[in-house]
């Protein structure tokens, strides 16, 4: 292979990186606890845009750039800020709508929120410099005397790490008793506070978790491609993100890594090797029109996506040989009904 | 009618005190008072529209009252929310089986079990050594459960995909999780074949000789005249009479209004 060709696919592979960590975000919410989460995009803008005002320098006077903060912090901080912001977003999401709307209703309330966060930040030029933005973000470890094929590989192991820490999240979310809470609180409502809990703590939870995880993606990213402005966050990202994991299956981490693989990775960053033609733009309307189709096609014929949540068997005390291990739910690929 | 409520008051589980509640013109419940005596099957029943559903959302907290007072064990839980009354050990069931459809038998009985420190982010994350004790203790008590129903084949089918009568077996094993101090229980034999309803009523008799409180709602009367002690007849909002169904059979006002000839 030649140097250019690993750097490509070095290149995909931090894509995929981050936006696996993303969409295992929107999993928790969307998959796990049913929250319809159109305004996901906006947990990523925010780990964004914290990241890079943290890690960048305040704006020099004269320049036409201005924004908030500008604090100079070293890139883990910044990071990991960046994805606590996304977590404490979650608050008034929440609040607005995850609280008292459900169904069809937080869908379109959700995607209200996305629509006017992105009017807001690009009209406000104060906050994050409008329209055009932030860029020159510094990259992490910018200080390394390596050549740019490398780096590359040092981003990689830092998405790698970012990864894990958000597999490690949502994997235990899933697997604990909480997991199977949020499940409950997906098919209803009713019953699970009739059981003891509070339906709307338990999804406050799963949004906050989710957030976390889409403010890592987001600042990850930002540390990554150095610049980001609103367009880099329009609320058809979202579908992007829910076609991945509607394709791959909702509840299943596994699922959600497929998913990442055929729509982000796939289907928008693959197919950009491809000749293009036409209208400036036309290429990539091919593109949305492509991911919509997927995901229509999926909601008719595959509604639990290529690998379905999995069933949780349990076995009753007499067959289990006994120990600890033993009180593991055995876990089996099944269909949902 | 208030009453009812001061004179049961001394030895009542339950006392619902006047309780009143609108739905934009419509006068659902205009006065409802009585009590529920523990070790009871107390019986609700009525024509369709007279409240009964009602006062059982209003009691377990998922429709709010007008006015009016629920008190139980003596303590007024009136502005309770639905988690809070079941925290109180008051689990209902519903009209229409409300199981958890995308989880299986088994994880819907563990779910019946008291809200606990294994459904807490942080324990969810850094310690599953102080959950999986707990998880493991649960899980042989939702089969032991399941083996007093005889349901243990069903033990890890998704609940979505059993039949009308075993998802309401499913919803009263899951109460029993909780172990509750009282259980409501609205329309427990709807839409469940006459075998299943047979083997509903006796675990519900089997449990009311073991002290569990219950306030059912019923339409078949013979299952309200089977398991139900005293019962209260509410017709248009208010409660009509109480008293054994014998005494009831006699009230002309009652047979006028539900029992008939």
């Amino acid at each position: 292979m030649s140097a250019a060709t690993v750097y490509y696919l070095s290149g995909l592979a931090i894509l995929f990186g981050i936006n696996l960590i993303a969409i295992w975000g929107l999993d928790l919410h969307f998959g796990l606890a049913g929250i319809n989460s159109f305004a996901f995009i906006i947990f990523q803008a925010i780990g964004a845009y914290v990241t890079a005002v943290l890690s960048l320098a305040a704006p020099q006077a004269g320049s036409f750039e201005s924004y908030i903060l500008g604090t100079s912090w070293p890139w883990p901080v910044a990071l990991l800020c960046g994805a606590l912001a996304g977590a404490v977003l979650a608050v008034p999401v929440g609040l607005i709508a995850v609280r008292r709307l459900r169904g069809d209703y937080q869908a379109m309330a959700m995607l209200v929120l996305a629509l006017i966060a992105n009017s807001l930040i690009g009209a406000e030029t104060g906050w994050f410099n409008g329209p055009s933005g932030v860029e020159g973000i510094p990259a992490p470890f910018g200080n390394l005397n390596v050549s740019l094929y490398s780096y590359h590989w040092v981003f990689l192991a830092l998405t790698a790490v970012c990864c894990l820490v958000a597999w490690w999240i949502a994997r235990g979310i899933s697997r604990a008793p909480l997991g199977r809470a949020l499940r409950a609180v997906r098919d209803s409502d009713s019953a699970v506070a009739a059981l003891g809990r509070d339906p709307n703590t338990l999804r406050m939870t799963a949004l906050l978790a989710g957030g976390f995880l889409g403010g890592l993606s987001g600042g990850l990213l930002v540390e990554y491609v150095s610049a980001w402005s609103p367009a880099s966050w329009l609320y058809g990202e979202t579908f992007l993100f829910f076609t991945a994991v509607i394709v791959g299956g909702r509840g299943n981490l596994a699922g959600a890594a497929l998913g990442t693989l055929i729509v982000p990775i796939g289907i928008v960053e693959v197919t950009r090797q491809l000749p293009q033609f036409g209208y400036p733009g036309e290429f990539d309307s091919f593109q949305w029109i492509a991911i919509g189709a997927l995901l229509l096609a999926f909601l008719w014929f595959r509604p639990n996506g290529l690998i379905p949540e999995r069933r949780r068997i349990f076995r009753p005390p007499s067959e289990r040989p006994g120990g600890l291990l033993a009180s593991r739910p055995r876990i089996r690929r099944a269909q949902s009904p | 009618m208030s009453s009812a409520a001061g004179v049961g008051a001394a030895t009542a589980l339950l006392e619902v005190d006047g309780l009143v509640r609108h739905f934009g013109g419509v006068q659902a419940v205009a006065d409802a008072s009585f009590v529920v005596k523990p070790g009871t099957i107390t019986g609700l029943i009525g024509p369709n529209g007279a409240g009964k559903s009602t006062v059982i959302d209003m009691i377990s907290g998922r429709t709010r009252a007008d006015r009016g007072a629920v008190r139980f064990e003596g303590r007024d839980i009136t502005d309770h929310r639905a988690h809070q009354v079941s925290q109180r050990g008051i689990i209902r069931t519903f009209q229409t089986a409300n199981v958890f459809g995308r989880l299986t038998v088994v994880e819907n009985l563990l779910m019946g079990a008291t809200a606990w420190h294994g459904e807490r982010l942080s324990r969810a994350l850094w310690r599953r050594s102080c959950w999986s004790a707990t998880e493991a203790e649960l899980v042989e008590r939702a089969f032991s459960l399941l083996q007093r129903f005889s349901l243990e084949k069903l033990a890890n089918e998704y609940a979505g995909s059993l039949s009308g009568g075993q998802k309401r077996l499913v919803e009263v094993m899951r109460a029993l999780m909780a172990e509750p101090k009282m259980l409501l229980l609205d329309e427990p034999m709807a839409g469940v074949n006459p075998t299943l309803a047979l083997s509903i009523a006796e675990r519900l008799i089997e449990l009311r000789d073991q002290g569990m409180t219950m306030l059912m709602v019923e339409h078949e009367l013979r299952w309200v005249d089977k398991l139900c002690d005293p019962v209260v007849v509410m017709a248009r909002g208010r409660v009509l009479a109480e008293g054994s169904m014998e005494e009831l059979h006699e009230n002309q006002q009652v047979v006028d209004a539900y029992l008939g000839g």
